[in-house]
């Protein structure tokens, strides 16, 4: 039984009279690919902002790596071992790939030398390479980031978040907008990535979901209705229900 | 993409090609022109670091200071005070310009930047305006907008003797020199990892956050430097004419940086020099244009930043990508159709995406 | 009392002024609150209103025809502009503040060419002055101050009780359901402007008989409505009021203990003190 990395306890958020997300208790198990599903409207988008900082619970705790990280800012959390990726890419338009990555290792630096080129760290070019290769951006280590395929300045944000070496990769929907061989891209990446580094990813697209991850965790109405494997939730009749009758 | 060129000395960039190309003209043009282009030169070189201070602010960190006469004028000031009321020397006055400059650039960034990033903006017109306002009333300190003279005093080299700003080939090669010295250091910075975040906080300031950076600290620098240089170019500005006066806080001053650095084309440092001498230059020769200064500006401005926001180093790009695919010049894209007389019609190109 | 009366007058001045003051600097928020466009363009369209306005009593005689023209054309101007040369760049933020500073001084120089350089003035429709409590107070600034309180009014009403202006402030929360919900977003921004633009020109002709009539008279608006508008919040209609009044109170009181001048530059200083301390303003301005 692998080490619990991200919990949360009670986590409630709400907006006025309305409950987002309501008394959720996450189990996060290390290594795993988890997936959070639910329709529209059920609460997956804000429980990523919470857990990436961004928004503050109304209630409850969140608490990665037995540290509780529950008020915390982004920039916190990100330096404790966990990464974002978006929804709505967010990477560096006007800067080649090379750049981009390059950028995203030296925030881990604690001092930039103003005298230097950046473009003779070695050692940062390394890493860099090193990275595109993973993440197969190789070829395209001196185009800019603008330049890129949709489904490329995808992988591009993930190999900016992977830069920090991360312990736990937070990704809300990844496959979003993307070509169904672009997606493809994607997946085989975090099918790589799988063991090394834990994945939490909110995703719309069932098929993806179920063929990656390891277990589910399903919202609606702000609250967990059902948790297991793929296989399971496939037969979960109240799942079923949940999204109007689609047939898994 | 464009290829380099190598050459037995090291490879030509597109950058450091117009670098040297520029310098070489800085320094053959004194030796082919009469006094008053000399003086023109001069000049023109002060506020192409005036532009340049600004596109490090603008161009490379994305922040548009509209504050920038300020700075300019608070550099004059200072290195007049210094040589005036404590008799220093020309170097000393502008090291004391430069600092100045970059203290008060620190402070008023503090307020500024902790501001919303629209906030910013307005904040620097403020600081310009108010500057303004205080140096025209304060006649009796400033000169008001009339002005006053500067005597500014020999500078003893060693070895070579007393130099005068009064003598035109001198007082051009010293403006060379601090410009060429303040853009090697603003290029340095730039290309540094610090240069980098820069760009970073332009493209993507919460991403650059996210990814552990103290942006504000990253913007204070920014802002710092470049108002540092901005002081600079306004003490080589009163080494030149020998004069200061409040008009050096005017607005149009502040939309004369952005205008150097729109046109020329921002992010790239010699774009605001290259705009600078096209402003000024046609300002200078094109006659009747004093008159109507502010509407040609205007106009150009708006003509800039509808249809070219990358300025004359963008478009210059444009025709340099469109000349090498023509093979006209090295360099260039392999030919990718098929019906292209040039493609060997065995090596098309084989993208991988979709 | 000597000091008393000045005091009643330098504070009757203060609201006067603020509440002139907050109308321009309303059209200025409106215009960022819902284009997020800074209009540096915006003291140049009062100068305008002034300028026209003087043209018109000039050729007519009349001040209610220069009130009636004189805003409505620089509306029309307003409008074109945010049609043809803000549209296409409207995204971004930067480069159509740099738009409205070309515009500012293409406005200032065609004033100047027109207009001519050096002031001109303006005599009030209302002359006289009106006593009470002890002091002379000129009339047409206090029909000036009732005119401004009926416009905000106004304007309030407009936004808060007509559909087009419940519209506006849908556009201003949230563009893109308000266009999903069939609002006429470009309409809207259009008509943003022009309103903006229409209340500076008022203001302009308002004041045309209070200060003088130049084409330098915009750069001098420009800073007192950019200080109210960060001060009061950036965004925040409540917030702009307050600013104007307190720093107009506060600059006509220390005129009686200093220059103008000086009162004027310790009123910024003050200010901006104030900036520094919470830079999002009185009432928390809305936007990032």
């Amino acid at each position: 039984m692998s080490e619990t990395i991200l919990r949360t306890d009670g986590l409630t958020r709400r907006f006025g009279s309305l409950v987002a997300v309501n008394d959720v208790d996450l189990e996060i198990y290390e290594g795993e690919i988890r997936g959070l599903i639910g329709p529209n409207g059920a609460g997956k988008t804000t429980v990523f902002n919470m857990l990436s900082g961004m928004l503050d619970p109304s209630s409850g705790e969140i608490w990665f790596h037995d540290e509780e990280i529950t008020d915390m800012p982004p920039h916190q959390i990100t330096s404790r071992g966990m990464a974002l990726a978006f929804q709505i890419t967010s990477i560096f338009p006007e800067l080649t790939v090379t750049e981009n990555v390059l950028g995203a290792i030296n925030g881990q630096k604690r001092f930039l030398n103003p005298l230097e080129r950046y473009s003779d760290d070695e050692a940062g070019h390394e890493r860099v390479m090193e990275l595109l290769e993973r993440v197969g951006l190789m070829e395209h280590a001196e185009e800019t980031a603008e330049n890129l395929s949709h489904g490329d300045q995808k992988v591009l944000e993930m190999a900016l978040a992977l830069a920090s070496d991360p312990d736990m990769l937070l990704l809300d929907e990844p496959a979003a907008g993307l070509s169904a061989s672009e997606t493809r891209t994607v997946v085989n990446l975090l099918e790589e990535l799988h063991g090394e580094v834990t994945i939490m990813l909110i995703e719309h697209d069932m098929d993806l979901v179920m063929e990656l991850v390891d277990s589910l965790t399903v919202l609606h109405h702000g609250e967990i209705i059902s948790e297991g494997k793929p296989s399971e939730i496939k037969t979960d009749e109240q799942v079923q229900e949940v999204y109007f009758g689609r047939e898994y | 993409m464009t290829r380099n060129i190598e050459t037995p000395l090291g490879t030509l960039t597109p950058t450091n090609g117009a670098w040297i190309a520029l310098a070489a003209i800085a320094v053959i043009y004194p030796f082919t022109v009469d006094n008053f282009l000399l003086f023109l030169g001069a000049s023109v070189l002060a506020l192409g670091l005036y532009g340049a201070s600004f596109d490090l602010i603008y161009g490379y960190t994305g922040l548009l200071s509209f504050g920038h006469a300020a700075f300019y004028g608070v550099g004059a000031y200072a290195a007049t005070f210094a040589i005036q009321d404590y008799g220093q020397g020309v170097l000393t006055a502008m090291l004391v310009g430069f600092l100045v400059t970059a203290v008060i650039a620190i402070g008023l960034g503090l307020i500024a930047i902790r501001v919303s990033s629209h906030g910013f903006v307005i904040v620097t017109i403020l600081i310009v305006l108010i500057a303004n306002l205080a140096a025209v009333s304060l006649t009796s300190i400033t000169g008001g907008t009339d002005g006053m003279s500067v005597i500014i005093p020999e500078l003893a080299l060693p070895m070579l003797g007393e130099f005068s700003m009064l003598n035109p080939m001198f007082r051009y090669f010293f403006v060379l020199a601090v410009v060429g010295v303040s853009l090697m250091a603003m290029n340095r910075l730039v290309n540094s990892p610090i240069g980098l975040v820069f760009r970073m906080i332009r493209d993507n300031e919460q991403r650059a956050r996210m990814l552990g950076y103290n942006v504000t600290v990253y913007k204070l620098i920014a802002f710092s430097v470049s108002g540092a240089f901005a002081g600079v170019a306004g003490v080589l500005s009163m080494y030149v004419t020998g004069f200061v006066s409040a008009s050096h806080f005017a607005l149009i001053v502040s939309g004369d940086a952005v205008i150097y650095t729109l046109v020329g084309g921002r992010a790239t440092l010699i774009g605001a020099i290259l705009g600078a001498v096209l402003i000024e230059g046609a300002s200078n020769f094109v006659s009747g244009i004093t008159d109507v200064y502010p509407l040609i500006i205007g106009a150009i401005l708006l003509f800039t930043v509808i249809f070219e926001p990358e300025g004359v180093v963008g478009m210059s790009h444009r025709v340099r990508d469109w000349l090498q695919d023509r093979g006209v010049l090295p360099g260039g894209d392999e030919p990718e159709s098929p019906t292209d007389p040039d493609a060997d019609p065995g090596a098309t190109e084989v993208t991988t995406d979709e | 009392m000597a000091l008393g009366s000045d005091l009643a007058v330098a504070i009757l001045n203060g609201v006067t002024w603020g509440l002139i003051v907050a109308l321009i600097a309303l059209g200025l928020n409106q215009i960022y609150g819902l284009l997020e466009i800074v209009n540096m363009a915006h003291g140049s369209l009062y100068m305008l209103g002034a300028v026209i306005g003087w043209f018109m009593i000039d050729a007519t005689g009349s001040f209610g025809a220069a009130l009636l023209v004189a805003p409505l054309a620089v509306g029309v101007i307003g409008m074109t502009v945010e049609r043809t040369i803000l549209r296409p760049i409207e995204d971004d933020l930067t480069i159509t503040l740099i738009a409205t500073f070309g515009l500012l001084l293409i406005f200032d120089h065609l004033a100047l060419m027109t207009f001519g350089p050096g002031t001109r003035s303006v005599s009030a429709p209302v002359g006289g002055t009106v006593s009470f409590a002890g002091i002379s107070y000129s009339k047409y600034r206090l029909v000036v101050g009732v005119v401004s309180i009926v416009l905000m009014v106004c304007l309030y009403l407009f936004l808060f009780r007509t559909r087009y202006g419940t519209w506006m402030r849908g556009v201003r929360q949230d563009r893109e359901t308000a266009s999903a919900l069939g609002i006429p977003t470009s309409k809207v921004f259009v008509f943003t402007f022009g309103l903006g633009s229409f209340l500076a020109a008022l203001a302009g002709v308002l004041l045309a008989p209070i200060v003088s009539v130049g084409h330098l008279m915009g750069l001098d608006i420009l800073a007192v409505a950019f200080m109210v508008v960060i001060v009061g919040g950036l965004g925040s209609l409540r917030g702009v009021l307050v600013a104007s009044l307190i720093y107009a109170l506060v600059e006509n009181v220390s005129s009686l203990f200093m220059t103008p001048i000086e009162a004027r530059i310790l009123t910024f200083a003050l200010m901006i003190a104030f900036v520094l301390v919470r830079p999002d303003g009185i009432f928390r301005g809305a936007s990032a």
